[in-house]
């Protein structure tokens, strides 16, 4: 098995291909749950966890029911109704055995059963990796890269926004117009991401 | 080409059914017995979910109420009705709080208190408090920064043309966010029977207290010593004149005053 390989795909997907930044996945928590520090790294923490974990249900979903029964054409279609389920399944599960871990996550795990950007994992996962070797690790590794590269800037775009509070704004650029700049400055200063060569 | 749509149809079908059947099972292994009373006693709350009681919404401090961690008097958007629908609801005692609303205590504005300096910092009452006590020469009176104003959650305070904060008697709450975030505790909650509060907070007297603001309280105790109601008189504490709780006749003490301290509230 090759480590680096692993490491590429995981330094690519979360930080040259960042789904925010660069793939423009994801917006709607971005601007909407980063007004909070706290908040941010809630959802952030959500959509690591359900992006690692959807990369491998969806790999087997594929793997062991679209292609013996010969829809894989449908996988589109299949992959939504799985993480649909499955959030829903993660979140009661959570309730009962880790209460704890569900009030952390509060709001943020519901919100991302219909995430473009868990989404888009899966769906990348299906095009770059499935019929590769060892292409079940590798999904895990790309849902875990993307939630890293999510949470990442989401973190960012929070820190950002929380010192905006105290910034003099002008009058007409407070709140969303400051925010989309804000994004935007950071969606260029990330493509810098995108020499690297690995 | 039928059999095709048929054939895709029926094992998506057949992935929803089994998805469908695990979650529903998975609904009553993981079944989770919450008090049902905690839902009744959410909906007898404001349902603002101001936070001004210290929980994060309105579910949180039912939880908290049926606990018996928390008492429904500490929703102060909610009210008396809440308090009396909650008890009933747990069986408990009603505890109510004492309807009060916010008051303004200084009226030094625009017209009547001095500036030492001119303020470029963040428009924030705290902040310029902490960078050298603000603009006002008077270290006691309103910032003029409208914190209160920011904090308020039902949008029950305004600055007014003097740049003094105007409690909106109709809208507030009671709730004291504003009293908290005030750095010179101008802000005070005032039960809803007391027609008139004095609009001074300065501890100082005479003339420290003229050379900074024409409507300071002097301390100058003309208002000192009146008999105002059967059961006591006006007194002079800490150079701010005090009162009986069951003072009632204020009209004699505030044409006394020279500084016109007294405020009449509105409603």
């Amino acid at each position: 098995m090759d480590l680096f390989e692993l490491f590429s795909i995981f330094i690519g997907v979360s930080l040259v291909h960042n789904f925010i930044f660069c793939q423009f996945l994801g917006l709607c928590p971005y601007i909407g749950v980063t007004e909070r520090t706290s908040s941010a790294v809630g959802m952030g923490m959500a959509v690591i966890f359900v992006m690692t974990l959807t990369s491998a249900i969806t790999w087997a979903v594929y793997e062991w029911v679209l292609v013996p029964c010969g829809i894989t054409y449908l996988y589109i279609i299949a992959f939504i109704l799985v993480i649909a389920a499955f959030v829903q399944l993660v979140e009661m599960f959570l309730q009962k055995s880790v209460p704890a871990l569900y009030r952390a996550l509060g709001i943020y795990l519901p919100l991302i059963t219909t995430n473009c950007a868990v989404f888009g994992v899966v769906t990348l996962n299906k095009i770059e990796l499935f019929g590769t070797t060892n292409s079940l690790l590798k999904c895990i590794v790309q849902g875990f890269g993307g939630g890293a590269g999510f949470m990442l800037a989401m973190l960012i775009m929070a820190g950002i926004r929380e010192r905006l509070e105290m910034a003099d704004v002008p009058e007409a650029l407070k709140g969303m117009p400051i925010a989309l700049i804000t994004a935007g400055l950071t969606a260029i200063a990330f493509l810098g991401f995108s020499g690297l060569s690995i | 080409m039928t059999s095709v749509v048929a054939y895709s149809t029926l094992v998506l079908g057949a992935m929803g059914l089994a998805l469908g059947l695990l979650l529903a099972i998975s609904s009553r292994v993981f079944a989770v017995k919450l008090d049902p009373r905690i839902e009744e006693v959410t909906a007898a709350l404001a349902g603002l979910n101001c936070g001004v009681c210290g929980y994060p919404g309105c579910a949180a401090l039912a939880e908290a109420i049926v606990a018996g961690r928390a008492k429904a008097k500490q929703c102060p958007p909610g009210g008396a009705s809440a308090v009396r629908k909650v008890a009933a609801i747990l069986g408990r005692e009603a505890v109510f709080a004492e309807p009060s609303v916010a008051a303004v205590r200084c009226r030094g504005g625009k017209s009547a208190a001095k500036e030492k300096a001119v303020y470029r910092g963040i428009r924030d009452c705290v902040s310029a408090e902490l960078l050298g006590a603000g603009p006002k020469a008077c270290v006691y009176g309103c910032l003029g920064m409208g914190s209160c104003v920011d904090v308020c959650p039902f949008g029950a305070i305004r600055m007014d043309a003097e740049n003094l904060p105007e409690v909106i008697e109709g809208k507030c709450t009671a709730c004291g966010m504003c009293v908290a975030v005030c750095p010179r505790h101008i802000i005070a909650l005032i039960p809803i029977p007391q027609k008139v509060y004095v609009g001074c907070v300065s501890r100082d007297r005479g003339k420290r207290v003229k050379d900074v603001c024409a409507a300071g309280c002097t301390a100058c105790g003309l208002c000192a010593g009146l008999k105002i109601t059967p059961s006591g008189k006006v007194v002079i504490k800490d150079n701010l004149p005090e009162f009986p709780p069951d003072w009632e006749d204020f009209k004699t003490a505030a044409g006394k005053c020279p500084s016109h301290c007294f405020v009449m509230r509105k409603a």
